[in-house]
């Protein structure tokens, strides 16, 4: 037996500290996992709280709840930690949790890296949220905080300093946490799990933190360079850096938001597949197409810069628009699922079929302001607004749903209220689009975004509309926190595979053991992409031959 | 179809450079390009390097040593630091001293406390430095089979190479030649305008 033989039953065998200090000192990823997804579950109401305070100053014209100097603080706390410390942990998080199990793997590679991860990310969410401590209040230069507005003359206050630590610590962390479930995926296999058996999350995840790895590191370098210009203001005075930042800046903010939308995407392939009861369609596809998708957004970072005028438009024009091609195929095998699939409509499929039309709307958006004509037109206008919520509320967060509704008697080990799920997600259709919708109308209306109010007579009706679309999706979160002690007070056993999964994670307990699998909950043989779904179809043919040769005999 | 781990990784490093090549080759945006290699390139070839490096890691307990718990106070070291920098020098290397003492816990190697006997070990679902490496599936050894046995009764000589691997190397090499005439391109028409 050698050496590593030995340390591996080691792990094995030391039990698992319980309370805070088990928990928050623990190697296993599934509490890293839930871990990153609880913190940034938190993040995301309060950032969503202060969402609602901003639409309830724009509800009607001229209001005043805050001031404007407020009103900047709360905007870019709401983007930058939605962006940094909500959906991209939410992301990676999902990736933590699931992607070992996924593969048949007893550990995530390096498991204290993935630690420090999610504790750099913790410290980095406390800095940025600090800010509002102190005297001149939170960063207020918008998530993109461009220079020169952010040097230390335009944007004086230790408020700014604390975001930019606090963005660069989480931003570590969640390279720390990528680099791993990337990691895990391409070394720790299960034996029989080739590559192109690997399922479409776990894959997606693959695509998502080839982009974290790549792209995360060049924000890093823009926010030394903020720092910098934070400590000699001058060097903001020339053009170059200006626009360097811009560039070093959207190496980094394209790709993000792929690394914000793709484990959903897979998520909602897993939860189609599952609840279509068949295998996913396309997988060669889609796999393929995701790695494509990823590329491609390493080259499409000028588009957010077309009226910078210092740019190469037909290029950044052209890559961008080559997006909807891996995008189609993916939507391909949506449908491809769907269609001749026997559906069941539980709260995950709900949350999953939803994703599909509302996604589109974000995506087909992104097409038109990918033209570099008609960005030029709604380029810092609502419309903005509304196409990146579609994308990332729409889309994203209906993904997260999906997988997390999916995802939970898996974490947890107990049902939650269907009736309160489904409740949640008919709110949160409703809030999303009466939400959103009236926003691309604003912004062919002309409503710049940023603005702490207005007095056009005109934007009112819809802005008031969207606010009660604000105040709804609200109310299905306090339906969902609701659901969730409801769940944890009833303690409804969920069983191992309640939902009949296709994957290998259905065939271990809920919530699995501490190495994942084991004695009594063994690896299936990994025969496909679908393992779970092979032996079951196996299982009945064998079964039919065994009824066949019953009645011939 | 068959996909090897490392196909993945500068697979899709290639399909990047061929993509700025050609922005690089036709509107010769250098400046943005030298920023984002300066800044990504060289964490992104330490991670890879760590990848590529450490073949033991397969077996799925190598791990930084010393205690978990020290990931807490290496990351508030960070923390501090970053708010050292903001406020006091006091606290900045405070912050250092912390992470330093962490990260020398962090990179002790662990004591190996429990020897297990081998009935044990082989009801743990783990791969095992004995296991086979990556994906030599039954699918993927059975091709490697069949074209050795192609080759040598072509008269060739015994190669290890995969025709996944030769695909994914000859498209590697036509990627990096590709750019490369793209950027010789540019460059001549440059020096032409």
């Amino acid at each position: 037996m050698t050496t590593w033989q030995q340390r591996t039953l080691a792990l094995a065998q030391r039990p698992e500290q319980g309370g805070l200090t088990g928990w928050t000192s623990s190697r296993d990823h599934k509490r890293i996992g839930l871990l990153t997804i609880g913190t940034a579950l938190g993040l995301f109401l309060l950032m969503g709280a202060l969402a609602l305070t901003m639409r309830t100053q724009l509800a009607q014209p001229n209001e005043h709840v805050v001031g404007a100097a407020v009103y900047d603080q709360l905007f870019t706390i709401h983007g930058s930690g939605m962006i940094y410390l909500v959906v991209t942990p939410l992301a990676i998080g999902l990736g933590v949790y699931v992607v070992p199990l996924q593969v048949g793997a007893p550990v995530i590679a390096a498991p204290r890296l993935t630690l420090i991860g999610y504790w750099m990310y913790a410290f980095g969410a406390a800095c940025v949220l600090s800010g509002f401590l102190t005297a001149d209040g939170a960063a207020a230069d918008g998530w993109t905080a461009y220079a020169p507005l952010s040097d230390s003359q335009q944007s004086p206050g230790v408020g700014f300093d604390l975001w930019l630590v606090g963005t660069f610590l989480a931003t570590v962390g969640m390279m720390c946490q990528g680099g791993t479930v990337l990691w895990t995926v391409l070394r720790l296999r299960a034996p029989q799990m080739s590559m192109m058996r690997v399922p479409v999350f776990s894959w997606s995840e693959v695509a998502t933190c080839l982009m974290v790895i790549m792209a995360f590191p060049s924000l890093l370098t823009a926010l030394g360079m903020l720092a910098i210009g934070r400590i000699h203001p001058q060097v903001f005075d020339s053009n170059v850096w200006n626009i360097g930042y811009q560039d070093l800046f959207w190496f980094y903010g394209h790709p993000v938001v792929y690394v914000m939308f793709f484990p959903f995407v897979g998520a909602v392939a897993e939860v189609l597949a599952t609840f279509a009861r068949r295998k996913y369609f396309g997988y060669t596809a889609t796999v393929l197409a995701l790695l494509a998708f990823a590329g491609l957004s390493m080259s499409v970072w000028g588009h957010h810069m077309f009226t910078t005028g210092q740019n190469a438009d037909d290029y950044y024009s052209l890559t961008s628009t080559l997006l909807a091609i891996p995008a189609g195929l993916e939507y391909f095998g949506f449908l491809g699922t769907i269609v001749g699939g026997r559906l069941s409509y539980r709260t995950p499929m709900l949350f999953a079929l939803a994703f599909i039309p509302q996604f589109l709307v974000g995506g087909l958006t992104g097409i038109m302001v990918s033209t570099p004509a008609i960005d030029a037109q709604f380029q810092d206008t609502y419309f903005v607004v509304a196409h990146f919520h579609y994308t990332l509320f729409a889309g994203s967060v209906f993904g997260l749903f999906a997988g997390l509704y999916y995802w939970f008697p898996k974490m947890t080990g107990y049902m939650f209220d269907e009736r309160l799920g489904r409740l949640h997600f008919v709110l949160m259709v409703i809030g999303t689009n009466v939400t959103f919708l009236p926003m691309f109308g604003l912004g062919f209306m002309g409503m710049p975004r940023r603005i702490s109010s207005y007095s056009e007579p005109g934007w009112g009706t819809l802005n008031l509309v969207s606010s009660i679309g604000a105040f709804t999706i609200g109310l299905s979160m306090l339906v969902l926190i609701y659901n969730v002690i409801r769940t944890f007070m009833n303690k409804i056993p969920a069983g191992d595979d309640p939902w009949g999964g296709t994957t290998v994670e259905w065939a271990t307990s809920s919530p699995p053991p501490r190495f994942n699998f084991d004695a009594a909950h063994p690896l299936p043989p990994i025969t496909g992409f679908a393992p779970l779904l092979d032996l079951r179809e196996r299982e009945q043919e064998q079964q039919r031959e065994l009824a066949g040769s019953g009645s011939t005999s | 179809m068959t996909m090897r781990p490392w196909a993945v990784v500068f697979g899709w490093g290639a399909f990047n450079v061929a993509l700025w090549s050609v922005m690089f080759a036709f509107h010769a945006r250098l400046w943005a390009e030298l920023l984002y290699v300066a800044s990504a390139l060289p964490l992104t070839l330490f991670g890879i390097g760590v990848w590529v490096s450490d073949h033991t890691s397969h077996s799925g307990v190598r791990t930084l040593g010393g205690n978990a718990g020290t990931a807490v106070p290496f990351a508030f070291g960070s923390a501090l630091i970053g708010v050292g920098a903001i406020y006091a020098r006091w606290l900045w290397l405070l912050g250092i001293g912390i992470v330093l003492v962490s990260a020398v816990q962090m990179l002790r190697s662990r004591p190996e406390k429990l020897h297990a006997p081998p009935e044990e070990l082989a009801r743990l679902p783990v791969r095992t430095l004995e296991s086979p490496p990556d994906d030599t599936t039954e699918a993927i050894k059975a091709k490697e089979e069949a074209e050795q046995q192609r080759q040598q009764a072509n008269g060739h000589v015994k190669r290890t190479r995969t025709p996944t691997s030769r695909t994914a190397m000859a498209a590697t090499a036509a990627t990096v030649v590709g750019a490369g005439a793209a950027v010789r391109r540019a460059l001549r028409n440059r020096g032409s305008d």
